[in-house]
C-alpha cells in the first residue's frame, strides 16, 4: 500500500496532494501542463524534497516532516520513467535493463515481452522513440520496485506509438508487483492505465 | 644542436602532471558543477586565476611560495632533506598550479554541459553519488576530460615563464625545451632553436587536432 500526502511550498506556486494506492494498484494522476502533477511525483521519489507531509509504502516511512525522515532518492527503491527516455547512451539496451534488473531471467523475460530483443546490443541513440521507451518501461519493471513512477511516458511519441506503448503496459501488468503512479493528461491513457483516476488542478488533487 | 635532455625531461614533467592534475581536479569540477556551495563563485575564480596574471608573476610568487624560507619550503626540507625550489619535484609542482585552468575549464565545461536528467535517472535506478560519478557522469564526459588532458599536457611542454622562475635552467633537471630555444637564440643557435621549436610545434599541431576530433565527436 502506499500512502502520500505532501506538501510542497514554492515562491509562486504550491503542490499539496493526497494520493492512496492499493499494493498493486495502479492509479493515474491527470491535469493540464504545470498542474503540479511532475513535482507530485519528484517529491514521492526523493528528487525534491517536501515541505511537509508523509509518504509510506508497506508501512516503511520514505519521508516525514514530523519524525525528520528522509530517505535519500537511491535507497527508495523507486523505479522512475521520465518523459524523455534517461537510459544511459554509454551502455546497449540490453546492459541497460540487465545493470540493475534484480533477477537477470525477469529481465530477459521482459526484454521479450516488450519486443526488443532485437536491439539488444544497440546504443539506445540507433533504436526509435517508442523502442527506447518500451526499453525504459523494461529497465523500470526489471527492478522489481517497491513502486513504478510513470511521468507521461508516453507523451512525446506519436499517436501509433503511444497506442502501442500503453497497449505494452498494460499487458506487463502481472509482471509489476507494486503500485504503479501514472501521470498524463490523456484522460483515455489514464483511465486505460488507471485503477482509479485522480484530477488534478493548480497543486491540489480536486476529487477522488 | 637539439637539446635532447631538455625535450625528453619536458615530456616526462608533461606526463607526470596531466594525470595528477586531471585526479585532483576532477572532484572540484564535479562539486562546482553540480552543488552548490557558499564561496562556489570564489573557489572557481581562484582556480581561473593562473589565466589571468602573467606566467612571469606567477612563477615569482611561486618561487616566493617554495623558498626555504616559506611554509611549504621549510615542510618540504623537513621531511626529504632537500630544497624544493630548482628541482624536478619544485617544478612540477608548480606546473601543477599553473595548469589548473587548463584542465578545470574543459572538464567542468563537458560535466556542465551532460543531460542532469541523467544524473536523475541514475539515481532512480539506486545508484549512490560515488556510483553516478564513475558510471554515468565520467563515461559521458570523455570529451572534456580527454580536452583538459591534452591542453594541460601541450600546455606542459610549452610553459616558459614559470618553469624559468621556479625551476632556473638547471641541464638534465630543470632545463625543459622552452627554455632551451630561449637558450640557443640567445646563443644565436638559430638551428638547434628550429630544431626544438619544429618539435613542439608538431607536437602542439598533434594536440589541437586531437582536441577538435574529440570535441566533434
Amino acid at each position: 500500500m502506499l500512502k502520500v500526502y505532501v506538501e510542497k511550498i514554492r515562491k509562486n506556486f504550491s503542490v499539496n496532494a493526497e494520493i492512496n494506492c492499493d499494493a498493486k494498484g495502479a492509479v493515474s494522476i491527470i491535469g493540464d501542463s504545470g498542474a503540479g502533477k511532475t513535482t507530485l511525483l519528484r517529491l514521492i521519489a526523493g528528487l525534491e524534497k517536501p515541505s511537509t507531509g508523509k509518504i509510506e509504502i508497506k508501512d516503511k516511512t520514505l519521508f516525514s516532516s514530523k519524525t525528520k525522515v528522509n530517505i535519500p532518492p537511491h535507497k527508495r527503491k523507486i523505479s522512475y520513467v521520465f518523459q524523455e527516455y534517461t537510459l544511459f547512451p554509454h551502455w546497449n539496451i540490453e546492459k541497460n535493463i540487465l545493470y540493475t534488473a534484480k533477477d537477470k531471467d525477469f529481465g530477459n523475460e521482459l526484454i521479450e515481452h516488450f519486443k526488443i530483443s532485437h536491439l539488444r546490443k544497440r546504443k539506445p541513440s540507433k533504436a526509435s522513440g517508442g523502442e527506447r521507451q518500451r526499453a525504459a518501461l523494461a529497465q523500470a519493471i526489471a527492478r522489481q520496485p517497491d513502486i513504478l513512477l510513470l511521468d507521461e511516458p508516453f507523451s512525446s511519441l506519436d499517436p501509433k506509438n503511444r497506442k502501442k506503448g500503453c497497449e505494452f503496459l498494460i499487458s506487463a501488468r502481472d509482471k509489476i508487483n507494486c503500485p504503479v503512479v501514472l501521470v498524463t493528461h490523456d484522460h483515455e491513457e489514464a483511465s486505460e492505465i488507471g485503477d482509479f483516476v485522480y484530477v488534478m488542478e493548480n497543486g491540489r488533487i480536486l476529487k477522488p | 644542436m637539439t637539446d635532447i635532455t631538455s625535450l625528453f625531461l619536458t615530456i616526462k614533467i608533461a606526463l607526470f602532471v596531466t594525470p595528477f592534475l586531471i585526479i585532483l581536479i576532477m572532484p572540484l569540477s564535479y562539486l562546482i558543477s553540480f552543488k552548490n556551495f557558499y564561496g562556489k563563485t570564489f573557489t572557481q575564480a581562484f582556480l581561473n586565476l593562473p589565466l589571468f596574471i602573467p606566467p612571469t608573476v606567477l612563477g615569482f610568487l611561486l618561487l616566493l611560495a617554495m623558498s626555504p624560507e616559506s611554509f611549504l619550503g621549510q615542510f618540504y626540507e623537513n621531511i626529504t632533506g632537500k630544497r624544493l625550489v630548482f628541482t624536478f619535484q619544485g617544478l612540477f609542482l608548480a606546473l601543477m598550479v599553473s595548469n589548473i585552468p587548463y584542465a578545470f575549464q574543459p572538464m567542468s565545461a563537458s560535466f556542465e554541459k551532460l543531460d542532469k536528467r541523467l544524473v536523475e535517472a541514475s539515481k532512480m535506478l539506486g545508484f549512490s553519488e560515488l556510483k553516478t560519478f564513475f558510471m554515468v557522469i565520467i563515461p559521458n564526459s570523455i570529451g572534456g576530460i580527454a580536452a583538459s588532458c591534452a591542453l594541460v599536457f601541450s600546455h606542459c611542454l610549452g610553459e616558459f615563464g614559470v618553469v624559468l622562475m621556479v625551476g632556473g635552467a638547471i641541464p638534465g633537471k630543470t632545463k625543459t625545451a622552452s627554455v632551451s630555444i630561449f637558450e640557443s637564440v640567445e646563443m644565436l643557435d638559430y638551428s638547434g632553436a628550429f630544431k626544438m621549436s619544429a618539435i613542439l610545434l608538431v607536437t602542439g599541431l598533434f594536440f589541437s587536432w586531437l582536441i577538435t576530433g574529440v570535441l566533434r565527436k
